[in-house]
């Protein structure tokens, strides 16, 4: 059908700065608008659907609070996906570390006996050390074996899920009525409380700097991305790879199991099954939308954490149904990373001499 | 500095080829994330929401003049034709009876979620607030205490404050008749039972059913199995195969979905379902159905609510209320069936028979057997799993 014309993909050597600021807005607004026809649709008016759930989350203080408990776990796994990342790994499994995480912070919070100023950080840091555990594995055999990281960070989640079902259901079983649940924090291992917010909102963010130093001020952080940009060169410039591979995914483990130690020690104060809703997962897009640089992981945690919060207020308010609402969350998601790839190409079509048919696709 | 030129078409491909892969298991943690949300579960009827509910406003010029806001929390979706299902008849029931009631719903909320939605409800001015599953209870107690200002109506469990009542039916009246049915009509003198959760209201169920069985039959055993879950159609349907392997002739079950029933069904046996109307999946071995109708709790509720009468207590009613029931008979059923348990029915009505009265937990008291039931009746086989 394109006869003799060619699509062709070039890399851009230069984003121009209006396109590097302006497609996210427009990108998200495209989205919204291919949602504002299902909305229509419904009777419900979009525009009134929309300030409920972007406005109206962001000028209340029950939405703001709301939005940063929620995006404390996003932004931790977020950081657990985005180290190995910038060393080229793909961290599939920070849900399963998030799961390691609760299961070891729930059991120090259960079984030490110490005053809150011990308990708390002692918590934090036994889920710490339990993700990066489960980080620790893959990372071993990624950088012995050169088994593939994806494979074994997956697999490992769901042996991290299933761990967590078993013990609340078994050894772990605390609550009342045979619930699978484990019993309730005691009031010294749960974190503080800073105004309508916890302590974790802290700690993502000290996290979250602490990433980027590394990253942009240290010489681990400069190996990192050495390793990323091209293994073999970095191993023939002195780079111990494999010490690099271990360490992005004992460290991106821990962040994980950090932020599933904070979700029930913050939030939920016991151990249930199937605690979280997906974190981990969510963690691999909001870490493609801020690969370049730790601080966007942030930011791309808060504007997750917008969606489902406000989304669900749309719901509530609205009475939009809840399959509607994914799925304009899911356009805001699949646009904007839709747009990374615009912003970062150039798509052009010559002319071809010969009329060889073209492949439906090619180039997209 | 990775962004600088050759190395990303790689990394960009990988990041592709790495989505795609993972891509079912990506979104459905995306879904996940906001699938546990306050979500509307009628919505798809298109009435569970603050859009419908300003147009009922207008007409609300009666004497006391005010209009209402009700929500409901599930902890499904209650197209399921189980629990939430039940509630969702009886919140559909008032909000068409009263035009001066607006009503939204919010379905799939987790145990772990339910303090953050009951507390954007009451910050969105709603009057009363309906939890309808046991562990709502901790979260609304908690958002119940520090909201004086709104009333709160937990289903199914023992904590009340000042502004939060609870509610349940004698569902245990009906559960015995349809023990009595089942027990009549085995052949076997094998029973089985999928139950969700061993915590009192199960086994509460479980007893009854057995006793109603051992009433009319005392040949009878009762097998149950444990799921775990309210919710699992396939845990449900393998509990339910596990059971028909081991020879049971007739289905009951306390579970979420009539997957159970329909199970039993295609083995060729007989089967009695919970919560809805389930003859269509039992076919011609469907025997009945415990039932819920939460309306005759919803509508003097609201009621109250509204004219400022509501006061914290435990509403617990049984068959004569009419807000326990049992299921219009199967096809199969035989008239002496229907006649032995419609006379068990009225002297239940009646007072005359007491369903726990020949049992060991007839001298326990009405607490007890509403929260610390964790033992079978004869007839039942093995021991309630320790917690």
């Amino acid at each position: 059908m394109v006869g003799g014309y060619e699509l062709t993909v070039s890399a851009r050597e230069d984003v121009p700065r209006w396109l590097a600021y302006g497609t996210p807005v427009l990108t998200v607004l495209g989205a919204l608008a291919v949602g504002a026809v299902a909305l229509l649709a419904l009777g419900v008016d979009p525009v009134a659907a929309y300030g409920t759930m972007f406005v109206g989350t962001l000028t209340s203080e029950f939405g703001v609070s709301q939005t940063l408990l929620r995006a404390v776990p996003l932004a931790l796994t977020g950081l657990a996906v985005y180290l190995p990342l910038r060393a080229g790994l793909w961290n599939i499994g920070a849900e399963g570390q998030l799961y390691l995480g609760a299961i070891a912070g729930t059991w120090v919070g259960l079984n030490v006996d110490a005053p809150g100023v011990v308990l708390v950080p002692l918590v934090l840091f036994g889920g710490g050390v339990a993700g990066g555990l489960w980080g620790l594995v893959p990372g071993l055999l990624r950088a012995r074996r050169g088994v593939n990281e994806i494979i074994v960070t997956l697999m490992l989640t769901f042996v991290g899920v299933e761990l967590a079902g078993y013990l609340v259901r078994g050894p772990m079983r605390g609550g009342e009525g045979n619930f699978p649940v484990s019993a309730e924090l005691p009031a010294a291992a749960l974190l503080p409380e800073l105004g309508t917010v916890h302590a974790g909102v802290l700690v993502a963010l000290v996290a979250t700097v602490a990433v980027r130093l590394l990253i942009t001020r240290t010489t681990t952080g400069y190996e990192v991305v050495v390793t990323g940009s091209n293994a073999d060169a970095a191993d023939t410039a002195g780079v111990d790879v494999e010490w690099v591979y271990v360490f992005v995914l004992v460290a991106g483990g821990a962040l994980a199991g950090l932020a599933g130690a904070i979700e029930i020690a913050g939030l939920q104060e016991k151990l249930r099954p199937n605690f979280s809703p997906g974190y981990g997962f969510t963690a691999i897009p909001i870490a493609l939308l801020g690969r370049r640089g730790a601080l966007r992981v942030g930011l791309a945690s808060l504007f997750f954490a917008v969606l489902v919060v406000g989304g669900s207020s749309m719901e509530l308010e609205f009475g939009v149904p809840a399959a509607l609402v994914e799925v304009i969350q899911a356009l805001v998601i699949l646009f904007l990373i839709t747009a990374e790839f615009f912003k970062r190409y150039r798509i052009g079509v010559e002319r071809t001499r010969e009329t060889a048919p073209v492949p439906a696709g090619e180039g997209s | 500095m990775t962004d600088s030129g050759s190395d990303t078409p790689v990394s960009r491909r990988t990041a592709i080829k790495v989505l795609g892969g993972v891509g079912t298991t990506g979104l459905a943690g995306l879904a996940g994330c906001s699938g546990e949300e306050g979500t509307d579960g009628g919505g798809s009827d298109g009435d569970g929401g603050g859009a419908d509910g300003a147009s009922t406003d207008n007409t609300g010029t009666t004497s006391s003049g005010e209009s209402i806001k009700a929500a409901w929390l599930y902890i499904s979706e209650p197209g399921d034709l189980g629990w939430s299902w039940a509630h969702d008849q009886g919140r559909k029931a008032v909000d068409e009876t009263f035009d001066w009631l607006e009503t939204a719903t919010s379905a799939d909320v987790t145990p772990s979620d339910a303090e953050r939605v009951l507390r954007e409800y009451t910050q969105n001015d709603y009057d009363v607030v309906f939890g309808t599953t046991f562990e709502y209870m901790d979260p609304m107690a908690n958002i119940a205490e520090k909201n004086p200002d709104v009333i709160y109506e937990h289903c199914s469990g023992y904590e009340t404050r000042e502004n939060m009542g609870r509610y349940f039916g004698r569902m245990y009246q009906a559960r015995y008749l349809a023990g009595m049915a089942a027990g009549t009509m085995t052949e076997e003198d094998a029973l089985g039972y999928v139950a969700a959760f061993p915590i009192p209201e199960v086994v509460r169920g479980i007893n009854a059913f057995t006793l109603g069985a051992r009433s009319v039959n005392d040949q009878v055993t009762t097998t149950v199995r444990w799921t775990n879950t309210w919710y699992d159609p396939t845990a449900e349907q393998e509990a339910a195969q596990s059971l028909i392997d081991e020879g049971v002739d007739v289905m009951a079950q306390h579970q979420d979905s009539p997957s159970a029933v329909r199970t039993a069904n295609e083995a060729g046996i007989w089967s009695t379902g919970y919560d809805a109307p389930m003859g269509e999946f039992g076919g011609d071995g469907y025997i009945t159905s415990p039932l819920w109708h939460w309306e005759v709790f919803y509508e003097p509720t609201v009621t109250a609510v509204r004219d400022g009468s509501w006061t914290s207590d435990f509403y617990y009613e049984g068959l004569e209320s009419g807000i326990v029931d049992i299921d219009e008979w199967g096809p199969e059923v035989p008239q002496d069936v229907k006649d032995e348990v419609s006379a068990a029915r009225s002297d239940i009505e009646s007072g005359d028979l007491d369903v726990w009265a020949d049992s060991k937990f007839a001298d326990e008291s009405e607490t007890f057997r509403f929260q610390e039931m964790a033992s079978y009746v004869e007839g039942v086989e093995g021991s309630v799993p320790e917690s």
